[in-house]
């Protein structure tokens, strides 16, 4: 699960038990290969069928993507110049090959587009029905990018708070996450085992289906309308009655869809208003931030000069 | 096959890599048990276990607790599983049980409570981020106090320690809620000006008396007042129980309440601000 960033991989049995039977292979390769042994990167299902030192040849490769292991490639010696698989000459050193079999950058690093927009379209689409298998592979690329565009739209309109957008968004995905954890039914015995078994020394879990990594990953996503409310207070001041409405739109739409997201994911579907409410609170604060950064009206600067 | 390096199929390495997976594993069961020590993580799970219909009718109680009869919590008979035969009783969740405290509430009252005073202050102009962090502490501070109170109450009155230390967190988040109507209801009345006014201070009057005849009617049965004890340490007992009800919820609701940020810096009414200290 080349998400995880860095993570040895034990003995690949158990893993490919648990995630062939529960979908959790959800990147439907287009390669012609299908994955083999669990592994879900085509690389690694190209290169990492066999015997165990292949499995940790292969991990070894992503390792070095991931630069965990400071020694290059040549630290046993017995690497020669070309024999690791490397081009020779002028060519090759301006071109973007690597090693042989190398697997594609944006792959190693787990940045898949193609999840990435599925999930933004279904936050996107306020009809959408949420499969519950749609966060299995939680990233932070997207919800990443979202904040630091949010970050800029409120940089451009002249406050520069990404420390503040950035403390909201890590305190608020801490908190979260340990309130419907606790609100979220635990998990029977199976389901437990299943998931330490695939967590290799995993994170708690808290009793339950919801980790830190994808509640960040769901609240992340799920900012995006305030992303472009955030735009709009660019041109136009936010301080408005407009803006005010522009923003409680954006609101409602950030919390409707994590709701449901959060729901189908931490199975409490019988309590939506109550995983509602929590996440209407999270995404007001980042409205706040967006109404009081615009330029205003002069009516904030006005009664500023007043007192 | 291609090679990538001898060093990773070097079988030193590996047993180096071997020691340093079990290491971690080692670690990581270390860590989760001693946090599951410090919060047990069962026992909080059952004050979240909450239902709309217990929010709302708990949410009305909190604010209208006059006419309410039974507030003794429900007990159920459960075969226990560790012993053979013998049933243990346990409280309700608060799923079934309109008088089980749940920390549901009082969690959203204490953030929704920060929120509000911060968009408070930015309606009147007074904006900063920091202003989220302030009134964060400022509040925390006040449950903190709170807890030690009725932390040194329960140890000085001898107390049978059969509320736990949750219930007893849970309880005084309550008053936010009281707090959160007031601050709102003077924020529309006074376009924002603060909570002074008769009109402020007739609804923080209301709602302090609901959270202290609330907070009396709960308590009287946590720390149930029974004819075994002795008649001085009941009257003691009561005496707390009233005191800590009325005057330092009293106290702390007007804390809270009186924060009002119209000169710039969150200040107690008729206080020195923080900018006044820190000279920034």
């Amino acid at each position: 699960m080349a998400s995880y960033g860095y993570q040895p991989n034990p003995a690949p049995q158990p893993q490919s038990s648990y995630s062939a039977q529960n979908n959790l292979n959800f990147y439907q390769s287009s390669y012609p290969q299908q994955p083999v042994s669990g592994h879900s990167t085509p690389f690694q299902a190209a290169y990492g069928a066999g015997t165990q030192s292949n499995a940790y040849g292969a991990s070894g490769t992503a390792n070095y993507g991931f630069g965990a292991f400071p020694a290059q490639a040549g630290a046993s010696g017995q690497m020669g110049t070309g024999q690791s698989g490397l081009r020779t000459g002028w060519l090759a050193a301006f071109g973007t090959e690597g090693y042989e079999g190398e697997p594609p950058l944006l792959e190693e690093l787990g940045v898949n587009f193609g999840h990435i927009q599925m999930k933004t379209l279904t936050v996107l689409n306020p009809v959408a029905r949420i499969d519950q298998n749609i966060m299995d592979d939680a990233d932070l690329a997207g919800p990443f990018l979202f904040c630091a565009l949010f970050g800029t739209f409120l940089l451009l309109s002249g406050k520069l708070w990404f420390g503040y957008v950035c403390g909201l968004a890590a305190l608020g995905a801490f908190s979260l996450n340990f309130i419907f954890s606790m609100m979220s039914p635990p998990l029977s015995q199976d389901e437990m085992n299943a998931a330490q078994s695939q967590h290799y020394g995993g994170s708690s879990h808290l009793s339950s289906t919801l980790t830190l990594g994808r509640s960040s990953s769901v609240l992340g996503y799920c900012l995006l309308p305030l992303v472009f409310a955030s735009l709009l207070g660019v041109l136009l001041p936010l301080d408005s009655l407009i803006g005010y409405i522009v923003v409680s739109l954006a609101i409602a739409w950030c919390t409707y869809s994590s709701s449901a997201m959060f729901c189908v994911v931490g199975r409490m579907t019988n309590m939506r208003g109550l995983v509602a409410y929590p996440l209407a609170l999270f995404y007001v604060g980042f409205g706040i931030m967006a109404i009081f950064s615009s330029r205003g009206t002069g009516r904030i600067d006005a009664m500023k000069a007043v007192t | 096959m291609p090679q990538f390096g001898g060093f990773m199929n070097d079988p030193t390495a590996q047993m180096g890599l071997q020691m340093g997976q079990s290491a971690m594993k080692v670690g990581q069961e270390y860590v989760e048990q001693n946090f599951n020590r410090y919060i047990n993580v069962s026992a909080l799970k059952h004050y979240f276990n909450v239902s709309n219909r217990y929010v709302l009718s708990k949410t009305l109680l909190v604010l209208f607790p006059w006419r309410h009869r039974p507030w003794s919590r429900s007990q159920t008979n459960t075969a226990s599983p560790s012993h053979n035969g013998s049933t243990t009783t346990q409280f309700l969740p608060p799923r079934e049980d309109v008088n089980s405290p749940d920390m549901y509430i009082p969690l959203m009252a204490f953030i929704t409570y920060v929120l509000l005073t911060t968009l408070i202050a930015g309606l009147n102009g007074k904006f900063e981020p920091q202003l989220l962090g302030m009134t964060f502490s400022n509040a925390s501070v006040v449950i903190i106090l709170e807890l030690l109170v009725l932390w040194l109450g329960r140890y000085f009155l001898n107390i049978s320690s059969e509320s736990q230390i949750y219930d007893l967190v849970a309880y005084s988040g309550y008053k936010f809620v009281g707090v959160i109507v007031t601050i709102a209801v003077a924020a529309i009345v006074n376009r924002g000006k603060g909570t002074g006014g008769w009109v402020g201070w007739t609804v923080f009057a209301y709602t302090f008396m609901a959270n202290a005849f609330f907070l009396v009617g709960e308590k009287s049965q946590k720390y149930p007042i029974q004819s075994t004890i002795a008649r001085g340490q009941r009257s003691r007992r009561t005496q707390f129980l009233f005191v800590y009800s009325y005057v330092v919820q009293f106290a702390f609701m007007w804390w809270l309440t009186a924060l009002n940020f119209t000169s710039g810096v969150p200040v107690v009414a008729g206080g020195k601000g923080i900018k006044g200290r820190w000279g920034r």
